[in-house]
């Protein structure tokens, strides 16, 4: 054994001398001395048919895909698509699924509920409450996101996406990011969750991390019905009849730019700052373009991020909704919770632009952007009528345009708090959701936090300049 | 079965719990390998039944599965490890990889390569052939390779590897069979392999190899991958060197 | 003459990595295939310049202009 372990050692020895003799040639020599290999087994045995038909329509695809003319229309266009048929599409079965649960399945079970002689909290809790909210979010969220997910991931099976990075790689290597970090921010178009999961794509921490923390600036699925309806209501009422349509569309298009915008910023901002370092050692490989396989797609990619993102979504809104439900209708000296909070919000609120209401919204509804509308409406017939209890109180709902403008309107809402919750919609800290998830693929509560409060203290500044700008000149 | 499975990093405890099993309840294990983007979480999936998504975004797997499968009479651990290019290199990856076919000794190692684009992923294979006898081949993406008029003759693929090969198209579920059987009849030693070394090293890297190599056989005359484990050394590999002191290795 | 100066569609042999570039990047040249005496053409130009897409034994790995400039080519005849 000790004669063993002498010889061991004169081994290693050995080796370590070697080794300083040979140095970084190493590598080269075995890695050339590999391929010296593999070129001759390959001959052997492989033969290649002279250029087939697939084999140049890769290259003609790339060469459209990636040519300087036609390069990035066909990546807007794309995009563009994508989120119209998402938007679209899912119209329908939002409002179908909406009816299903809220106008008949709410109303069957507070019967149940009063069948049962369930006493007023309980019904308010379990069923205004938690039951409410999470039909909101299951109604607005889910349809979206069966159709873009399926989307996106067919052009990521085609083969298309990493041809993105490759296009746009320039624009993030100047902002000290990686390419790669296109495919997250336009993922997370459809979910921030779901865009943060994405990012396991980037090998370097410090660049994952970067577009991990500026994924929130893509303006997910959850925020398109609360930007349409705002835009509607204050920018579209504010021009000619027949062009409301078109620039409403478009000043919500304008926001979504001015996220990506703040993406770039945001990303060289963090790479001078928080998250300095190196560019990594950048390598993309093309893969060749391959047939998806449709019906597979759509099946797998519903089962691993939809139906996934969804749980997480409603493990998230449930106990949101009971909090919406008991801060509307447990009062303190006359008042509930929720209009104490109101008012108390309201200096800061009104003083950056905002109001108490949205304020308070943005807090309860953190687990999902689809029931800010629905929690805004609410909390704001709360606060005018000043009343606690009552069959309105903590239950949330939602109405046509008209119904819903002059609700906004009755409580104080001008044309400078539309456009304010625009911006603050866009900026503001992330969903529970998307929270949860940076913590998991993080492992780290600084930078989880840094995720969560960045965006919020950017919202309060950007409005906060808006208003005064506004005044200004308005 | 394997003990060292339950010492080795890489076998999380909660990745076991997950399977809800232990290592020890399989007859065999088995390592999948390949390069990213040759449909080897498509080969995974279609053994275990698993339904993850795959996608074509060269390295998109992740922290590696877990999954199983059985065969005639016996049943098989199988482990995905990550997607690497080499083994050769520092990254985590490539550590996970190799540390794992090289401590975690699995039955058998699939290989599994791009038809239509064999040389670069013949890299990772003739490295591995170094370190496992018991590999075999799985020529993947055989429907591509059709396509864009590439043709594999894989007997003499097999005889110049020295290794089973085996056409696949696992995304439509076809050679998975006689993928299934030959990994069986390697668990079960009905196949004895001939793995490729590789010959074609240069200069004074290939002369210092061919000592310590030589050295490490007199010293260690079981080890089969002594050729591997010197250039390791060469190297500088610290958790090599920590192995062949605790006599872990040979 | 460096990678980098190598134009759209034209073809060269690589004829080693500069000694500046080490460690992990070197590495993963290295074992992605640009070895010496691979043959290696410019495929693809990113729409705004960087990086390039170069076409190597069978595959397709895009570069960025900092990492092409630290690989030694000759032009095929």
């Amino acid at each position: 054994m000790e004669d063993k372990n002498k010889q061991l050692d004169n081994l290693l020895n050995e080796a370590e001398d070697l080794r300083k003799n040979i140095g970084n040639r190493l590598h080269d020599d075995l890695t050339e001395g590999i391929y010296v290999d593999a070129a001759k087994i390959v001959g052997d045995s492989v033969y290649t048919k002279d250029k087939k038909r697939a084999f140049r329509m890769d290259r003609a695809i790339d060469n459209i895909v990636t040519s300087r003319i036609w390069g990035f229309p066909i990546m807007l266009l794309l995009l563009g698509i994508v989120l119209w048929i998402t938007i679209i599409g899912a119209n329908y079965p939002s409002r179908m699924l909406s009816t299903l649960l809220i106008d008949i399945v709410y109303p069957f079970l507070k019967g149940v509920g009063e069948s049962l002689h369930f006493p007023v909290w309980l019904s308010g809790i379990l069923i205004d409450g938690v039951y409410l909210a999470t039909a909101w979010v299951v109604a607005v969220m889910l349809p979206p996101m069966a159709i873009f997910f399926p989307l996106f991931t067919l052009l990521e099976d085609f083969g298309y996406l990493p041809r993105v990075a490759f296009n746009l790689d320039n624009l993030f290597r100047k902002a000290g990011a990686h390419g790669k970090q296109a495919l997250t921010m336009s993922m997370g178009f459809g979910c921030n969750a779901a865009g943060v999961v994405a990012t396991r794509i980037i090998d370097s921490p410090r660049e994952r991390l970067i577009a991990i923390i500026t994924n929130n600036f893509s303006l997910c699925n959850g925020r398109w019905p609360t930007q349409i309806l705002i835009a509607t209501i204050f920018i579209g009422a504010v021009v000619p009849e027949g062009l409301s349509h078109i620039v409403a569309t478009g000043s919500v298009i304008g926001i979504a730019v001015l996220g990506i915008g703040f993406t770039f910023l945001v990303s060289w901002f963090l790479s001078k700052t928080m998250l300095k370092g190196e560019a990594s050692f950048f390598v993309l490989e093309l893969p060749p373009y391959r047939p998806p396989r449709i019906w597979q797609t759509i099946y797998t990619s519903i089962i691993d991020r939809t139906l996934v993102v969804l749980g997480r979504a409603v493990m998230f809104a449930a106990p949101a909704g009971a909090v919406i439900w008991l801060i509307s209708n447990i009062d303190i000296e006359g008042q509930s919770i929720a209009v104490w909070a109101i008012n108390a919000f309201d200096p800061f609120a009104l003083f950056i632009g905002l109001n108490g209401v949205i304020l308070l919204a943005y807090i309860v509804a953190i687990p999902a952007n689809e029931i800010v509308i629905p929690t805004i409406l609410m909390l704001t017939v709360l606060s005018i009528n000043s009343i606690t209890g009552g069959s309105g109180a903590g239950v949330l709902f939602d109405g046509n345009e008209p119904e819903v403008a002059n609700i906004l309107h009755a409580g104080g809402w001008t044309l400078l708090t539309g456009i304010n919750l625009m911006l603050f919609s866009l900026l503001h800290n992330p969903c529970s959701t998307t929270i949860y998830t940076i913590y998991k693929e993080t492992g780290s509560v600084k930078w989880t936090t840094v995720a969560t409060v960045l965006p919020i203290i950017m919202g309060f500044i950007v409005c906060f300049l808006v208003t005064q700008l506004w005044h200004l000149f308005a | 079965m394997n003990e060292i499975c339950n010492t080795c990093k890489y076998n999380t405890a909660s990745g076991l719990k997950k399977l809800g099993e232990k290592v020890t309840d399989y007859d065999y294990v088995v390592a999948l390998a390949g390069n990213p983007n040759t449909g080897k979480s498509t080969v995974f999936n279609t053994l275990t039944g698993l339904r993850q998504h795959t996608g074509n975004w060269p390295g998109k797997t992740v922290a590696t599965a877990m999954g199983s499968f059985s065969y005639l009479d016996k049943t098989f651990k199988l482990v995905d490890l990550p997607g690497t290019y080499s083994l050769l290199s520092t990254s985590e990856d490539e550590e996970i990889a190799r540390d794992f076919i090289l401590f975690g000794k699995p039955d058998v190692t699939i290989v599994v390569a791009d038809a239509g684009r064999l040389e670069r992923n013949l890299n990772l294979a003739l490295q591995i052939l170094e370190i496992t006898d018991k590999a075999v081949l799985c020529l993947n993406l055989m429907d591509e390779a059709a396509r864009h008029g590439v043709e594999v003759d894989d007997r003499t693929l097999a005889r110049d590897l020295g290794i089973p090969v085996v056409p696949t198209t696992a995304r439509s579920n076809k050679g998975m069979d006689n993928l299934l059987q030959t990994i069986y009849d390697l668990a079960e030693n009905k196949i004895v392999t001939q793995p490729h070394r590789i010959k074609n090293v240069l200069g004074e890297t290939a002369t210092a190899i061919e000592k310590l190599s030589n050295k490490l056989t007199d010293l260690y005359p079981g080890l089969p991958n002594s050729r591997w484990i010197a250039m390791r050394l060469l190297e500088g590999d610290t958790s090599i060197i920590t192995a062949l002191k605790e006599g872990r290795l040979g | 003459m460096k990678l980098s100066d190598l134009k759209y569609g034209e073809t060269a042999r690589i004829s080693g990595i500069s000694e500046q570039c080490q460690g992990e990047a070197r590495r993963r040249l290295l074992d992605l295939g640009f070895v010496r005496g691979t043959i290696v053409t410019v495929q693809n130009i990113s729409p705004l310049g960087n990086p390039v897409a170069y076409s190597l034994r069978d595959t397709l790995i895009a570069l960025r202009h900092e990492q092409a400039e630290q690989i030694f080519i000759e032009l095929e005849e």
